[in-house]
């Protein structure tokens, strides 16, 4: 029956964003540096958010939290988190989603953590910003916490600060803080990538485990293919901004749509291929004051046809991955702007 | 923490030294005898040759250095040229009034200062904020005698809220923080003014920092962002500004003291400037070296109390 399965994919869908743009004053004017940005996470999978550095990942995710308000910004269009929308949620009220439901794992582990409080301090106030315990009892919850991410001697280093942890560990403690009140969906914008590569498949182990123990829906920000294929159930591919590609994981890699898409996987090194087999995208990246109207990869694409240059391409369905390619209009109906 | 105070204190000595050493030199190498130079020019002869001898000029250059250090620490710090007095002790007849004056100034630039730093860079570009900076930019450019007869016409003529004649010297408790009031006000202004530009531009530098947005995304309270993550980092560079102004208006109280009849460090340095008093400068220059190094020694302790990161370098 047709109501029972609205009913069913709204149940799924934990996480709905829908034409995300986030626009920046420079001068006297807005300037988006995303815009149709579209996905929807469903509960207890792994969405890999991957792209290029700059083309919007990370505000992405700030948005998402509502951190992206300082003066000379805004956001547009919808994300619908439970059925509650949070574009436009005042600050008051978004300050007790972030950190509780919603949490967030930053980029950067060296300046994540404030430098003048101890390591311990800075994961029980992820606690008691939320729930009603006594100090025994945050401290307790702490103390596990940091044993659950592998943080060796707990009870001596929840009095260390920051400077005293190396980047391995202090990406613990920030992971640690993001999971303090067992979130439904965590957004985890390059856990790895600042740290070396025995930390980096060691924490991204452990971050799968503790994904599928705690069962939590994950937003993975990488710019690795690699990763994306070692964490993710789907991927969404970021362009200059715009979400181009969002299929299964198995699908992009089988059958990658965006001409984007093709040439980042291309790019990936493999263990078979001799570095002069990889291909680089020739062009650049434009930048968030020249991006086109139209279609933003037309400068660096391959296909690239009259039309592309004159309108920006809706999203079309190509079997189960949804495509913003001019390339696929004849294919199917498009799925919306 | 032990470390890193012995390594400062250590410091805090070799400077001591250098500067002992400069003050010592200064008095050789101008032209001129130096007996000649500290008796001034109406002295006799004899008393010239006896000076001499004292301070032992005919000695070598290292031993007499040894001998003004020695004089130094055991309180000789020679006699007046203008009032006959040891130098030591009018500089401690005046050092008290000097010190209570900085003590409250800067007392009242902090709890002036810093409120206004916080909520100038909280509501940027909004009217407090420029309020915030107009007022420090007038604070830096009044000058303090005219503030400070600005001050006395007002507070103590028209209102006759404060005595306009100083009683600092002697009189009772509250007889003194009156008098001690305008003065305060007057020198605190500068003060006020240099701890809110400090304090807006290190809290506006702190909140764009990662951490604080760390902070927002575990959900922690905006107040509790702006105190215990904002301020707590913001704070650090003002405490080490504070620490260096602190000889600056020492220096800079003279016409606050001029202005309100009060003795002090300043008038001294002034007065003995005028009558070449040679051997009362020197005193005040020992005076100040030992100020300005005890007042960096206190910031550092401050600082290492505030910022962990400075115990382990
Ligand atoms: N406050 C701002 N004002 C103007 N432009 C901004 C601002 N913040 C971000 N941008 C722009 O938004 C774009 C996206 O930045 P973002 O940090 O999201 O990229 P990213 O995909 O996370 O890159 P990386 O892989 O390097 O982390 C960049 O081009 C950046 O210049
Ligand atoms: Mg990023």
């Amino acid at each position: 029956m047709m109501p029972e399965n609205a009913v069913q994919s709204a149940k799924d869908t934990i996480l709905k964003v829908e034409d995300l743009r986030i626009e920046f004053r420079i001068g006297r004017k807005w300037y988006a540096a995303t815009r149709n940005v579209d996905f929807e996470l469903k509960a207890d999978e792994t969405l890999a958010l991957v792209g290029e550095s700059g083309c919007g990942k990370s505000i992405t995710c700030r948005a998402i939290l509502g951190l992206v308000d300082e003066p000379g910004s805004r956001t547009r269009g919808s994300i619908n988190f439970k059925g509650q929308e949070l574009v436009g949620l005042p600050d008051r009220k978004f300050q007790h989603i972030r950190g509780k439901d919603l949490a967030m794992i930053f980029q950067e582990p060296m300046t994540a953590l404030n430098p003048v409080m101890r390591v311990g301090e800075q994961i029980s106030e992820a606690i008691t910003s939320h729930m009603q315990v006594s100090g025994a009892e945050a401290r307790r919850r702490t103390l596990e916490l940091m044993e659950s991410v592998r943080i060796p001697a707990p009870e001596q280093r929840y009095r260390d600060y920051p400077h005293q942890f190396s980047g391995g560990m202090r990406q613990r403690v920030v992971i640690a803080m993001a999971l303090a009140c067992q979130p439904s969906v965590l957004l985890a914008d390059e856990p790895t990538t600042a740290l070396d590569v025995t930390i980096q498949a060691q924490v991204l182990s452990e971050l799968r485990e503790l994904r599928e123990r705690n069962q939590m829906s994950v937003i993975f920000i990488t710019h690795s293919m690699g990763v994306v294929a070692a964490v993710a159930d789907r991927v969404a591919v970021m362009y200059a901004g715009e979400v181009v590609e969002v299929a299964e994981v198995e699908t992009v890699f089988k059958e990658p749509r965006h001409p984007y898409t093709q040439a980042l996987l291309a790019s990936i090194p493999s263990v078979e291929s001799d570095k002069e087999d990889l291909q680089v995208i020739p062009g650049q990246v434009p930048s968030i004051v020249d991006f086109p109207e139209a279609c933003r990869f037309a400068e660096r694409c391959p296909h690239v046809m009259p039309r592309c240059r004159q309108e920006a391409p809706p999203r079309f369905q190509v079997g189960s991955t949804e495509v913003r390619c001019w390339l696929y209009e004849s294919e199917n109906g498009e799925t919306g702007q | 923490m032990l470390r890193y105070v012995t390594i400062k204190l250590s410091y805090a000595m070799v400077t001591l030294f250098a500067v002992m050493l400069l003050v010592f030199m200064l008095a050789r190498v101008i032209p001129g005898d130096p007996a000649q130079l500290m008796l001034g020019d109406q002295a006799s002869q004899s008393a010239i040759d006896s000076l001499r001898e004292r301070l032992g000029l005919d000695q070598p250059l290292y031993l007499q250095f040894l001998d003004f250090l020695t004089g130094l620490a055991q309180g000789d710090w020679g006699t007046s040229l203008y009032t006959r007095e040891p130098v030591l002790n009018s500089i401690l007849e005046v050092l008290p009034y000097t010190l209570e004056l900085t003590a409250a100034s800067l007392l009242f630039g902090a709890v002036v200062g810093i409120p206004f730093g916080i909520w100038a860079a909280l509501h940027r570009n909004r009217f407090i904020d420029y309020a915030t900076r107009i007022g420090s930019l007038l604070g830096l450019s009044f000058p303090a005698f005219v503030s400070g007869i600005m001050l006395l016409l007002v507070f103590g003529i028209w209102l006759g809220w404060f005595p306009v004649l100083s009683t600092a010297r002697g009189g009772s408790f509250e007889d003194r923080l009156l008098s001690l009031a305008l003065p305060t006000v007057n020198l605190g202004i500068l003060m006020a003014a240099y701890i809110a530009r400090m304090t807006r531009s290190s809290m506006l530098a702190v909140l764009g920092e990662d951490y604080v947005q760390t902070a927002r995304a575990k959900g922690v309270a905006r107040h509790l962002i702006i105190r215990r993550h904002a301020l707590r980092n913001a704070i650090i560079p003002v405490v080490t500004v504070i620490g260096l102004y602190v000889g600056i208006l020492i220096g800079n109280s003279v016409l606050t003291e001029i202005v309100f009849n009060r003795p002090g460090i300043g008038k001294l340095i002034v007065g003995s400037m005028n009558q070449r008093d040679y051997p009362m400068l020197q005193g005040l220059m020992v005076l100040y070296t030992l100020l300005v190094i005890l007042v960096n020694l206190a910031t550092d302790l401050v600082y290492g109390l505030l910022d962990p990161r400075v115990k382990y370098q």
